[in-house]
């Protein structure tokens, strides 16, 4: 004798449905009706169904479609496309802007073109298209900028040192020492209440690793750092003053968007590998330290790069 | 970087004393300005043409300054003079001013709709009795050819004009119209042509054609008229030679066309406040009326005057100084930045000229306070971070995996990421689609068509380049190759590929196969068929 919760209640509800294959129930409908939990209906069908003849059960799938978070964001305020086309101004914004950061309520796209966060705003018309274009990149700042915005997105903000040395790509013309790809060293500090002077005690340090004591700095331009600075360092050999690398505090409307908290700052600075290399080692030609034609013989005889002796 | 070049005389004087050449090299890395070559017009000759070209040429020195891209404000001697005067506090910064004249005697220049499509925006100003000398004249030839190349983006977004204001007469049109329908005797020339001829004219000329591309293929080419029918100019490729400026010129119609606003709004003020200095009223503009097509109406220049309050302490910390407040202000003054100190000592107010359009944020304020107090006497200290270091584990693998491959004997190679479509499908016996490499659109040789997809070309490369060398020659290589990845937002994605080649008069299989077995061995990877490596022949 078979026994279970809901089997009477089934059985009795199922003899008042039409036999064949048209009638029948749908169990979810009718552990609804019953006000049995499904899977207790689904015990009592197994149950009933292990007696044989008794009924016949077909088990069917259903998928029922639902509005992740996301979904709901969706409907609410709209695709991210149209959200991005609203907040446009009517003239539309340069590229370099658009790209919508979830953090930032402006975006770059806004800082760039009408300003924000304390900033004039460069007064451009921002394009998606333009900042989306791709390129292998000049300077390893691009990737910089990724690894800081990874920063930003953390729950907590904690304080980092960063640094890189890879390759760079430069479309110009080629010469002794000119090739169109070439090392790019760079580090970057991310903390609260950094200064000018931070940077250029941190840079004092370096170079002093590399060897070099001698350093003076000198007031230059980039378009996403302010104040930046030039580097020199004086060569004994040429007897002059040379540009050794380049550095400065990166602007608001670069790390503003990206979601950093207000009162950190970020001190960077980078140079190229195969400058100083070559002043190091007085080489003349940049082919023969980097690229296929670089002579093995050299690489043979070359002694131990001891940079602190 | 722009470069101005300033004739040395003419800089001392208007600096009202001489420097020997360390000593402005030294003013200059002060400033933020680079001292790049001391050089003559024969100079520069000589080294382009050869000697003999250079005969007769003068020996006048030249400086060769570099400004930082974004001071436009420096692009002339005038500039660099009264920026360093104000610098050195031997001068104040002079005091712009917009004169608007009254009703119905100031010049307007009225933009008709046409325009909307090929360059919508126009602002003009009028430099009234100005006195010309050649030295002076050149230098206004010069700011405009600096600003057409840096802020205009090559007279892409903004292109100038200037016009002898008494060869012709107001109110002016500027307007587009179809090629042929413009005709004028252009800049320097005998005859009149059409514009259509034109762009056949200046396709030869070495300055000129790079901006034809920017009108030519457009239905309408932008031209500014007065009201009698001159041409003033067809913007952004030349001028009309009617009212072309010369020594004599007195009153001077500066034009400012473009696709970009802003920009043209700051080249405007900048040619007027460097100029302006040789007027009869001393940095005084007279003031355009300019009538939009839908009827508004904007007076030029802007000649605007910000002010901004910075706190001092925020200076102070961003720099790693502790000057007072009145001390700071003293410093932004120097920069060209008037400053006093306002609301009981704790607050500076600072008035940012129109030649400042540089300054957009605080942070460009601290600057200019850190290049006055001199970058070299800020104290330098360490940061307080405290970090904990780590090596990214993929490049930490590549030095280990290095050190021992040079310890099994093999030479390491650094070989260039970019080769040719060949390099890596043709000479290995592929077909280029099948590599899901990355193209380089705008490659400038062979070389750079594509990004490697494998480092064996690279140490083929180096092989035959270092044939001469004795036998056997055994490389490697551990570094990126790039393949297509949809996946990624930037479409494409690094791998860290392992190569090494053996070369000798025989093979050596046995070579690189004992190799693989070892870094096998070092990566802990076992010869097994189901958890491990083995080595499979294969086609090709």
């Amino acid at each position: 004798m078979v026994t279970g919760p809901g089997i009477p209640l089934l059985l009795q509800r199922l003899e008042r449905e039409p036999p064949g294959p048209g009638g029948g129930l749908c169990s979810l409908e009718a552990a609804a009706a019953l006000g049995l939990d499904h899977q207790t209906l689904v015990g009592a069908v197994k149950s009933l169904q292990a007696l044989g003849e008794v009924i016949e059960a077909e088990a069917r799938a259903a998928t029922r479609w639902e509005l992740s978070a996301e979904g709901a964001e969706v409907l609410r305020d709209g695709s991210p496309e149209v959200r991005l086309f609203r907040s446009l101004p009517a003239d539309g914004l340069p590229q370099s802007d658009a790209m919508v950061s979830r953090r930032g309520p402006q975006g770059w796209g806004g800082v760039h073109s009408q300003g924000g966060y304390g900033s004039q705003g460069y007064k451009y018309e921002w394009k998606v298209e333009e900042a989306r274009k791709n390129l292998l990149r000049t300077h390893t700042t691009s990737a910089s900028a990724r690894a800081l915005y990874h920063l930003a997105c953390q729950d907590k903000f904690t304080p980092v040192k960063y640094f890189s040395i890879d390759r760079v790509f430069r479309n110009e013309s080629l010469d002794a020492t000119h090739l169109a790809e070439f090392h790019q060293v760079e580090g970057v500090v991310a903390d609260r209440g950094l200064t000018l002077g931070h940077l250029m005690g941190t840079l004092r340090q370096f170079f002093t690793k590399l060897g070099i004591t001698k350093l003076r700095f000198k007031p230059a331009y980039n378009p996403y750092t302010e104040p930046s600075m030039e580097v020199f360092s004086y060569h004994e050999g040429l007897k002059k003053w040379v540009e050794v690398g380049n550095s400065g505090v990166f602007r608001p409307e670069m790390l503003l968007p990206m979601g950093l908290p207000e009162n950190v700052s970020v001190i960077a600075w980078g140079l190229s590998l195969e400058r100083p290399t070559m002043i190091k080692y007085g080489i003349n030609n940049i082919r023969e330290l980097v690229g296929h034609r670089v002579n093995l013989q050299m690489v043979y005889d070359s002694p131990l790069c001891r940079l602190d002796v | 970087m722009p470069t101005v070049s300033v004739r040395r005389d003419l800089l001392f004087r208007a600096l009202g004393r001489s420097y020997t050449d360390e000593e402005f090299d030294e003013l200059c890395f002060e400033f933020g300005l680079e001292l790049d070559d001391i050089t003559s017009e024969k100079d520069i000759i000589s080294k382009e043409k050869g000697e003999g070209k250079a005969e007769g040429a003068s020996d006048i020195v030249l400086y060769k300054i570099d400004v930082p891209a974004n001071r436009y404000d420096l692009l002339c001697l005038e500039g660099l003079v009264r920026g360093l005067q104000v610098f050195k506090e031997r001068i104040n910064l002079p005091r712009y001013e917009k004169i608007i004249p009254a009703k119905g005697e100031g010049q307007r220049l009225i933009i008709t709709e046409e325009t909307a499509k090929v360059r919508p925006h126009a602002v003009a100003a009028v430099l009234r009795n100005i006195t010309f000398t050649k030295e002076r004249y050149d230098s206004f030839i010069d700011l405009q050819e600096k600003l057409h190349q840096n802020i205009c983006r090559r007279r892409a977004l903004v292109a100038i004009g200037t016009h002898d204001l008494d060869t012709i007469a107001g109110p002016f049109t500027f307007t587009a119209k179809a090629p042929p329908e413009i005709k004028f005797k252009p800049l320097n020339q005998s005859q009149e042509y059409t514009a259509s001829q034109m762009m056949d004219l200046y396709r030869t000329d070495s300055h000129l054609r790079h901006y034809l591309h920017l009108i030519e293929n457009k239905p309408l080419y932008p031209v500014i008229y007065d009201n009698n029918g001159v041409v003033l100019s067809m913007p952004p490729i030349i001028n009309g030679d009617h009212s072309k400026i010369s020594l004599n010129t007195r009153n001077v119609f500066v034009e400012c066309t473009g696709t970009d606003m802003t920009k043209a709004k700051i080249v405007l003020d900048t040619i007027v406040t460097m100029f302006s200095e040789y007027c009869e009223k001393p940095f005084t503009v007279e003031a355009v009326e300019v009538i939009l097509p839908n009827g508004k109406t904007h007076i030029y220049p802007e000649l605007a005057y910000r002010k901004e309050k910075v706190k001092p302490e925020l200076i102070n910390k961003k720099i790693g100084i502790s000057e007072t407040p009145s001390s700071l202000a003293k410093l932004l003054t120097r920069m060209c930045l008037k400053s006093h100190v306002i609301g009981n000592g704790n607050n500076i107010e600072i008035e940012i000229p129109p030649t400042r359009a540089d300054i957009i944020h605080a942070c460009d304020i601290v600057e200019d306070a850190a290049i006055a107090y001199g970058y070299n006497n800020i104290q330098m200290t360490i940061p307080k971070t405290y970090t904990i270091a780590n090596q990214l584990p993929l490049n930490k693998l590549t030095e280990l995996l290095r050190l021992d491959l040079a310890a099994a004997g093999f030479t390491e190679a650094l070989t260039f990421a970019l080769c040719s479509q060949e390099d890596i499908a043709d000479k290995l016996g592929t077909d280029i689609s099948t590599t899901k490499a990355v193209h380089v659109a705008n490659p400038k040789t062979a070389e750079f068509q594509v990004a490697r997809t494998t480092l064996l070309p690279g140490l083929l490369k180096t092989i035959a380049a270092n044939r001469k060398m004795p036998l056997p020659l055994k490389l490697f290589e551990i570094s990126d190759i790039v393949v297509k990845d949809p996946s990624k937002d930037v479409g494409a994605r690094n791998y860290r590929h392992l190569c090494a080649i053996y070369y000798n008069k025989s093979p050596g299989f046995e070579i690189i196969h004992g190799l693989l077995d070892r870094v096998m061995q070092l990566l802990e990877v076992p010869p097994s068929e189901e958890n491990g490596y083995v080595i499979k022949a294969t086609e090709g």
